[in-house]
């Protein structure tokens, strides 16, 4: 790397444009006495370049000036609270703070690591589903692109808790002594006793469908008013909803119905529909005519390639299928 | 005092039989102006600095008021606690890693308040970084940093995104964002902590936990070679 290259590199760095290598290669050069000025002083001349606001540096040079003239410095907002904890700790006796140390080293790694070995994780790739049984003898479908994490020790010993993102289908077994089963998601905890549903999690919206039995509905940030389901209801918590919106579906099966690699639509809007198409194959589904984007299509479709689902909703419902690299375009034919 | 730098600075001094381009710097000015009178330095290097700092700042804290203010503290700490007396750096270096640091600090702090709301009162949490100093590694992770909050911000749903910059970004009150977008108080506020919750998701992300380890290690080996003299 010369001059001019590491000034090209480091702009891409500041840019966001730079290559892993490239920023290991920075870290290297930054080693050496001096690199790290020059590193500043390009990262001053970046912001010189690409600032994306004009602040008001003369008032506040001049309430600078003033402040050092024993006057208050304004802030727009009160001041973050930060523990303070150099004063007490550093007069303890040295080998007492080293072993402290050491040990909070220890518990502290553990517990940032606590996601990985207190967890069993499991995971579906785009394009497949997987059943697996928990130890409590529930048994969970993942849908595909879906994240379910399940405590490592002691799952089944009093209520169980489980942490979903994607879509899962569950049939809780019941215990003996009526211990809780609760579905984490983002936004939505799913609690139950015994019965069979499915939540789909995914990043526009959480969707609850009751298959049998009743479940409850509690939202972290509200846990004082739990919402009760019935049976062939769905509850959709979409994003920038304040509440939950649920109504009766006429084909309650439609939400599991990757368990049986089918797609299943009720009266489905096309944008959910390619929604789903995306949730599945990661691949972008986009359907830019409004009115076609709004039709509602309702019937079953065999889900296990792409190409044989794109062709079944172009014969099907009369649409053009337009691929590009990582994308499809649903228009009117 | 400062430890005295050369006059002018090189720019590519990777190549050492290369001859580097020569940069002028205004750091020598600086210098200067803080041996005869450290207020007009401060006041110096302020007028010099604010705007790139603010805007350094903004791309970690994504608002305008609160780089303003982090700018202001590094400021106001320069010369309450005589700061430029301690430099060993360059000015520069020193006031973007002490924005830096305030920042990380910062970000820490307001996504580790259990609530959204913004009545609510932040729980404390201790900084990670309380000195201005960094090794090359927290340098680019920094850089990684910014990069990964602007790629997460814009990442957002539309509408999500559309109403946490305007309130962060442009300062409006909730109110007037649900007038302007047409929806409600409410969905303001469920689009502000969506896009915080997504943001929290993403600092939970491993580098993240490798800064954060990362000083767990340095305090420790710290105590264990105060231990071992």
């Amino acid at each position: 790397m010369n001059g001019p290259s590491i000034e090209r590199t480091l702009y891409d760095l500041f840019a966001g444009r730079a290559t892993p290598l490239q920023k290991k290669a920075v870290e290297d050069w930054l080693r050496t006495d001096g690199n790290m000025e020059v590193y500043y002083q390009l990262l001053a001349r970046f912001e010189a370049d690409h600032g994306q606001y004009e602040p008001d540096t003369q008032t506040a040079t001049a309430q600078y000036e003033q402040f050092m003239q024993g006057q208050p410095y304004p802030r727009h907002r009160p001041a973050p609270v930060f523990t303070v904890s150099e004063n007490s700790v550093w007069r303890q006796p040295r080998w007492l703070l080293s072993i402290a140390a050491s040990l909070l080293l220890v518990l502290g790694l553990g517990y940032l690591t606590r996601g990985r070995w207190a967890y069993d994780r499991y995971e579906t790739p785009y394009g497949q589903t997987k059943t697996l049984q928990l130890a409590d003898g529930s048994d969970v479908t993942l849908n595909a692109h879906s994240v379910l994490r399940v405590p490592r020790f002691g799952f089944g010993n009093g209520d169980r808790e489980v942490w979903l993102d994607g879509e899962g289908y569950f049939s809780v077994r019941h215990t003996t002594s009526d211990h809780k089963f609760t579905v984490h998601t983002i936004d939505l905890d799913v609690r139950v006793l015994g019965t069979k549903f499915n939540v789909s999690a995914r990043s526009r919206r959480t969707e609850v469908v009751l298959s049998e039995g009743s479940v409850q509905l509690v939202r972290p940030r509200q846990p004082a008013n739990p919402l009760l389901m019935k049976p062939g209801e769905q509850a959709t918590l979409a994003e920038g909803d304040t509440a939950i919106r649920r109504k009766v579906v006429t084909v309650p099966e439609a939400a599991g119905a990757y368990r049986q690699s089918r797609l299943v639509f009720a009266d489905t809007p096309l944008s959910q529909v390619a929604e789903r198409i995306q949730d599945f194959y990661g691949v972008r589904v986009i359907v830019p005519n409004r009115e076609l984007a709004r039709r509602e299509l309702t019937g079953t479709l065999p889900n296990n390639d792409l190409n044989v689902v794109l062709r079944t909703l172009s014969l099907s419902y009369n649409l053009a299928v337009e691929r590009q690299p990582g994308r499809v375009i649903l228009k009117p034919q | 005092m400062p430890q005295p730098l050369p006059d002018r600075l090189p720019v590519g001094a990777l190549a050492p039989d290369a001859p580097p381009p020569i940069m002028l710097d205004d750091e020598v000015l600086a210098r200067q102006l803080f041996q005869t009178d450290p207020s007009a330095g401060c006041a110096w290097l302020f007028r010099r600095y604010y705007r790139l700092l603010c805007n350094h700042a903004l791309r970690f804290v994504y608002s305008r008021e609160v780089a303003e203010d982090i700018v202001g503290e590094v400021f106001c700490a320069l010369w309450t606690d005589k700061g430029y007396e301690k430099i060993t750096t360059s000015y520069r270096a020193y006031l973007f890693m002490a924005v830096r640091n305030r920042s990380y600090n910062y970000l820490r702090w307001e996504l580790s308040r259990k609530n959204d709301s913004d009545e609510a009162l932040p729980d404390s949490v201790t900084p990670v970084f309380s000195s201005e100093t960094q090794t090359p590694a927290d340098m680019v992770q920094f850089d990684e940093l910014y990069q990964k909050i602007n790629e997460t911000i814009a990442d957002l749903p539309p509408q999500c995104r559309r109403t946490f910059l305007m309130s962060r970004f442009e300062q409006k009150p909730y109110r007037d964002i649900a007038a302007e977008m047409g929806i409600s108080v409410k969905a303001v506020e469920a689009n502000i902590s969506r896009a915080l919750n997504t943001l929290r998701h993403m600092l939970r992300s491993e580098f993240v936990m490798a800064l954060i380890v990362g000083q767990f290690i340095v305090f420790s080996l710290e105590s264990s070679v105060g231990f071992a003299s």
